[in-house]
């Protein structure tokens, strides 16, 4: 994911410290993770590219008072959460906070196993494992996306998604249950073509 | 090693597996070949791990942006803050983090030149051939500095025995160019859509405010940039050959103001930020009076600290509760800086080192 090998904490010390290009370079590096973060949580493009926009305006604004980031990434996109939570609230008095919705109200169409079922054999196998992680609920979907794919601790997926520490582990291990269940089979097809 | 992994989730929760699965290398494939042929049990497990760790990459990526995106969001964030400037009203609650930062970005770079060997140089002559456009050259044969009108409105006060070169009409390109060879005081024209660059040895100068003087005379062993007024962020250039040895602070600069220099060596390629050796008063063709007052008279510490960070537009850190008690009652109007410093130290019973560009004020305050 980094090729660059200054990191991340330079960058924020330098950016603390004033330096302009260091804010850029920082910006540069995070800025299509943040986006493709961000749409999750709501697929308003052009709002989140104003979250992204206002999170870094703030950060340069206040950068003598921020503190030592012990990590860059967990302070960019749990802010960015936040503040795209905060705006679609101001958007929607009196729509419900996502963050409250019961699992079960949350969209899911088919089941993965009614959807398998239904898919031709020789499908490709890729785009059936994307269809069912779009198709785990949103909660699920994020914290394994969180923990997997950006590297957080479940310490720190908590801290993101506000909700205990057990909780982020729960999420993960139930995506992963579904998951690894209808990839074994899958995988077992395809075995024969990876080794 | 001892690889307990049983399931798709053992591999998964595993950082190495997911270092391995995004950015493979020699080595990690290696161990992991190796692995599979010592638990071929495992295969498929392993297979499944991998599997979904590429496709939440591939959702990732699915939800990535454009670079015309990224550009155009950028540049309203450059444009609000330049729009409304940055007040900084705070002053450093933190001061004792800031310090030990501080300490450990001086650690670090120390820690890097240490292993690091002359690198090659770039001149004037290579500089110039960067350009792709046709160069007007001007070179100072006399004995006295003159100036150089550019068609941007910008000026150059170029000094003896130096040159530069630039492109005669600015409007068709991006940005503007300068190339110099000795030294030369440049006051820069506003124009935020074309920035305007000063390309000297091996220092490239980008211009964000007004003015500034550059010195990098071919035999010299340093280049040395001092900003006037306005900000200026000076890096190595790009063309530097060998640039793994040199640290990223290098390559992505640092940002200077008014007061402050930047001197790059051009052995270890190391670039320094520093006070300028007499700092002046901002704003100087205001009459002192009017713009600071440096009398005092039963001064809060903090005030006359601020006082003098405003006047020079140099960081002062220190302590504001510390300081709480302390007040000072004198006239500095007259005085330099190092030497109003001195002075305000002395009653406060402090003491002031410079670090970095700042000024780190410490002692253990005052007692009524």
């Amino acid at each position: 994911m980094k090729s660059n090998f200054e990191t991340d904490e330079r960058l924020w010390q330098a950016t603390r410290l004033g330096s302009e290009l260091a804010f850029e370079a920082l910006y540069r590096r995070y800025f299509q993770i943040l986006v493709s973060y961000g749409k999750r949580i709501h697929p308003n493009e052009a709002m989140v590219n104003d979250a992204i926009q206002d999170l870094f305006i703030d950060i340069w604004r206040t950068r003598h008072s921020l503190g030592q980031a012990e990590s860059v990434k967990f302070y960019l996109m749990s802010s960015l959460r936040r503040r795209i939570l905060r705006l679609l609230k101001s958007d929607l008095p009196f729509s419900e906070e996502w963050d409250e919705l019961p699992e079960q109200a949350l969209p899911m169409e088919d089941s993965p196993e009614t959807l398998f079922a239904e898919e031709e054999e020789n499908a490709l196998q890729n785009e059936k494992l994307n269809k069912w992680l779009e198709q785990l609920p949103p909660r699920q979907y994020e914290a394994l996306l969180l923990r997997y794919f950006h590297n957080f601790e479940y310490v720190e997926i908590a801290g993101i998604l506000n909700i205990k520490e057990q909780t982020a582990r729960n999420l993960v291990q139930k995506a992963l249950y579904i998951l690894r269940k209808l990839a074994i089979v899958l995988i077992i097809m395809v075995l024969g073509f990876i080794f | 090693m001892n690889y307990p992994h049983h399931s798709a989730s053992d591999f998964m929760e595993d950082t190495h597996f997911r270092q391995w699965v995004y950015q493979p290398d020699a080595d990690s494939d290696s161990f992991w070949e190796e692995y599979q042929q010592k638990y071929p049990e495992k295969k498929q497990e392993l297979a499944i791990a991998r599997q979904l760790l590429l496709n939440l990459q591939q959702q990732v990526q699915s939800g990535f942006s454009t670079k015309a995106v990224e550009d155009a969001v950028f540049q309203n964030i450059q444009q609000e803050l330049e729009t409304k400037p940055i007040v900084s009203t705070q002053l450093f609650p933190h001061w004792v983090r800031w310090a030990a930062a501080a300490a450990v970005v001086l650690l670090g770079i120390t820690w890097v030149f240490w292993s690091q060997k002359p690198t090659h140089y770039l001149s004037y002559e290579i500089n110039r051939q960067q350009s792709q456009n046709t160069l007007v050259e001007k070179s100072n044969l006399t004995s006295k500095p003159f100036v150089v009108s550019l068609a941007d409105g910008s000026s150059v006060l170029l000094s003896p025995q130096s040159k530069i070169s630039y492109c005669e009409d600015f409007d068709t390109h991006d940005k503007r160019e300068v190339f110099l060879s000795g030294e030369a005081f440049f006051e820069v024209a506003k124009n935020a859509q074309k920035p305007f660059y000063v390309y000297a040895n091996e220092l490239v100068t980008k211009v964000l405010g007004t003015s500034f003087n550059v010195r990098a005379f071919p035999e010299d062993k340093n280049v040395v940039v001092k900003v006037h007024t306005g900000r200026v962020a000076v890096a190595v250039a790009d063309k530097i050959a060998d640039k793994q040895k040199i640290t990223a602070r290098e390559l992505d600069g640092i940002v200077l103001l008014p007061n402050q220099q930047a001197v790059l060596s051009r052995d270890e390629f190391r670039l320094v930020k520093s006070l300028v050796e007499n700092p002046s008063l901002l704003s100087s063709n205001t009459p002192i009076s009017l713009s600071h007052s440096f009398e005092f008279e039963s001064a809060r510490a903090s005030d006359v600290f601020k006082a003098v960070e405003e006047a020079y537009g140099i960081d002062i850190v220190f302590d504001e509760e510390v300081f709480a008690n302390c007040l000072f009652t004198a006239n500095l109007t007259d005085e330099p800086l190092y030497e109003k410093l001195n002075i305000i130290c002395k009653s406060i019973e402090a003491s002031y080192q410079i670090l970095d560009a700042q000024i780190i004020i410490s002692g253990k305050g005052c007692h009524l």
